[in-house]
């Protein structure tokens, strides 16, 4: 990614907010919102959508796990881990009574990549687990006019098990930054 | 399902989902939480500049995910995913997504994907125009799509459809097979 001079000098005020961590969030897995995911992609493997019954008739979800892009679902959107730079604001100056917002109109805001990775993960995600989502701002640019941002974020579960790393990337366009 | 063993560097493998509706995109919504107006309500992003409700980024990734599961089968896994968001996909596209095997180390094999949106444009029959799809109406074709040649004509039984096949998500993944 190579940025012009201009771009560079654009991008200096936004520099603030590199390295600055995402509020952790808490995201509780359930085996009915893992068959909804899955089977609005049309899935039909009884990995992600078999669901069988318990001797005392309740649904049983232990044996499906999460659709590999089910991630989406607490990572962006308005319960998204991520969602939490949408807060953020400049420090407050002298003479300001509020400080200006980093993404002023979330209308602009493209989502522009994705990355689900699971190579380092211990655990499948799975029904009834509580997961928690750490995370930090890994760059903030300004390239071709709009603003970019890139989160990453790391999800464990209550114990301390790694379950996914993930990456979003937004582009705000001009008029909303 | 594809087993390890069916695959070779350099091999291809293509896949069509859709089309892609309102009212799945409004149900992404809900299921993914993501409920952004530019996915759900036509006039709020036509405010934002965007000729009407776009599908999310996510989802046309997620249905690339869904292409990756599908080959990966019950036993296979989905070891990574990445894609880029590069062009819009809008209700009655087609999803195409091509993938290339790059590697193939012990069971994991690396893809390069494409992602294209096919949007209908019309039909003509005998030089006339007989049906108009949404694209037509609402101004979604743009010259610089003309300009690049992605606009494309294939013979259907109501007459010759004209499309544009743009490119949606390019990517990477890598995926665990059963041998």
């Amino acid at each position: 990614m190579q940025l012009t001079p201009e771009e560079e000098k654009l991008s200096e005020k936004f520099k603030i907010f590199i390295g600055k961590k995402i509020k952790k969030s808490i995201h509780r897995v359930k085996g009915k919102n893992l068959v909804q995911f899955a089977e609005l992609l049309g899935n039909t493997n009884p990995k992600y959508v078999r669901i069988t019954e318990t001797a005392d008739g309740k649904t049983d979800y232990s044996n499906i796990v999460a659709h590999p892009c089910y991630p989406n679902c607490f990572t962006v959107g308005d319960n998204g881990a991520a969602f939490d730079v949408i807060n953020w604001r400049f420090p407050l100056k002298e003479g300001e009574e509020q400080a200006p917002k980093l993404i002023r109109n979330y209308g602009k805001l493209l989502h522009t990549s994705q990355e689900y990775d699971y190579s380092k993960a211990e655990l499948p995600i799975q029904h009834g687990q509580k997961l928690y989502t750490t995370g930090f701002m890994e760059k903030a640019y300004i390239k071709a006019g709009k603003l970019w941002l890139v989160v990453h974020m790391d999800t464990h579960t209550e114990e301390g098990k790694l379950v996914v790393q993930s990456k979003v990337t937004t582009a705000i366009r001009e008029g909303g930054y | 399902m594809v087993k390890l063993s069916d695959l070779e560097v350099g091999k291809t493998l293509t896949y069509t989902y859709g089309p892609v509706t309102r009212n799945n995109i409004t149900k992404y919504a809900s299921v993914s939480a993501d409920r952004n107006n530019i996915h759900i309500d036509d006039e709020y992003a036509a405010k934002m500049g965007l000729k009407g409700v776009i599908a999310h980024g996510c989802y046309s990734l997620a249905m690339i995910g869904e292409c990756l599961v599908e080959i990966a089968g019950e036993k296979g896994d989905v070891v990574r995913i990445y894609g880029e968001m590069r062009g819009m996909v809008r209700p009655g596209d087609m999803w195409k997504i091509t993938l290339t095997v790059k590697d193939i180390h012990d069971d994991l094999v690396e893809l390069e994907f494409v992602e294209e949106s096919k949007t209908p444009i019309k039909i003509e029959k005998n030089g006339q125009i007989i049906k108009k799809f949404e694209a037509e109406e609402r101004g979604w074709v743009t010259e610089k799509d003309i300009e690049q040649g992605l606009i494309k004509t294939e013979v259907t039984e109501e007459g010759m459809l004209h499309y544009r096949l743009r490119k949606a998500i390019p990517g990477i993944a890598t995926l665990r097979l059963e041998r």
